[in-house]
């Protein structure tokens, strides 16, 4: 599963808003990649998986991309975990120096801004939680729920 | 921190940010955000306004104009069941 949050730009109309966008990989059995350790930048620009769904503030395509957040993770691990790693990676102490794509608990993260919102650790913050939220709520509306437990 | 400084170093923020979003060109939002902070200023005190002179707004750091064939990532336009990534690289000019 790919996951990924954007602040886009739109220059034409100068409105900014938050697209998000749900990939899964169930279409083939991707080879290419270790998802108990995902290559974060191997699915984000190569093996994005089959596009499912997408929930957009700005309708329009080809507007800049000001920050984005990448979230990988097998297909079946479900919300409660993927925010729990979000959960996880959002430590202000993580976000204070831009990190690169990092694992948690499995599921891979990326996240860059603009230089105006790096400068600003609160704010680098601030955006990558509404990145998280607006991720995730397409996530749980999507369907995709974790497996039953097995005993 | 009095409101008048609170909402300066705000509005000095959004400006780092804006000036960065056109690289470094001028554009309306930075009109709008300029002329707000012209109005804050002078409801700042003076010892306020000293300070600020002192450590020279971040946002006097404007960065150069863009360079022909820098990229710039763009949102992809996306067809459901597609295998298309999101977002590409674009050369600019």
């Amino acid at each position: 599963m790919y996951l990924t949050a954007h602040r886009v730009f739109l220059r034409s109309t100068s409105s900014r808003g938050i697209n998000a966008f749900l990939y899964r990989h169930d279409d083939g059995p991707y080879p290419e990649i270790d998802w108990h350790n995902p290559n974060v930048p191997l699915v984000a620009d190569a093996v994005p998986g089959r596009f499912v769904a997408q929930q957009r503030e700005i309708a329009e395509p080809g507007g800049e991309v000001l920050s984005y957040l990448d979230i990988v993770a097998e297909d079946h691990l479900g919300p409660d975990r993927i925010e729990a790693a979000l959960d996880g990676f959002s430590n202000p102490t993580v976000l204070l120096d831009p990190t690169p794509p990092t694992i948690v608990e499995g599921v891979g993260i990326r996240f860059s801004a603009v230089l105006g919102l790096r400068s600003v650790p609160a704010k680098y913050r601030e955006e990558f939680i509404a990145l998280a939220e607006n991720a995730m709520k397409l996530l749980r509306t999507s369907g995709i729920t974790a497996p039953p437990r097995s005993t | 921190m009095s409101e008048a400084l609170r909402r300066y170093l705000e509005l000095d923020d959004e400006l780092v940010a804006v000036r960065w979003r056109y690289a470094g060109n001028e554009s309306d939002e930075e009109d709008q955000l300029l002329d707000e902070m012209d109005g804050v200023w002078w409801q700042l005190s003076e010892s306020e306004r000293d300070e600020l002179r002192a450590r020279l707004p971040r946002s006097l750091l404007r960065p150069r104009a863009p360079q022909p064939g820098r990229r710039a990532e763009i949102e992809a336009d996306l067809v459901e069941g597609s295998h298309e990534v999101p977002r590409r690289l674009r050369e600019v000019g």
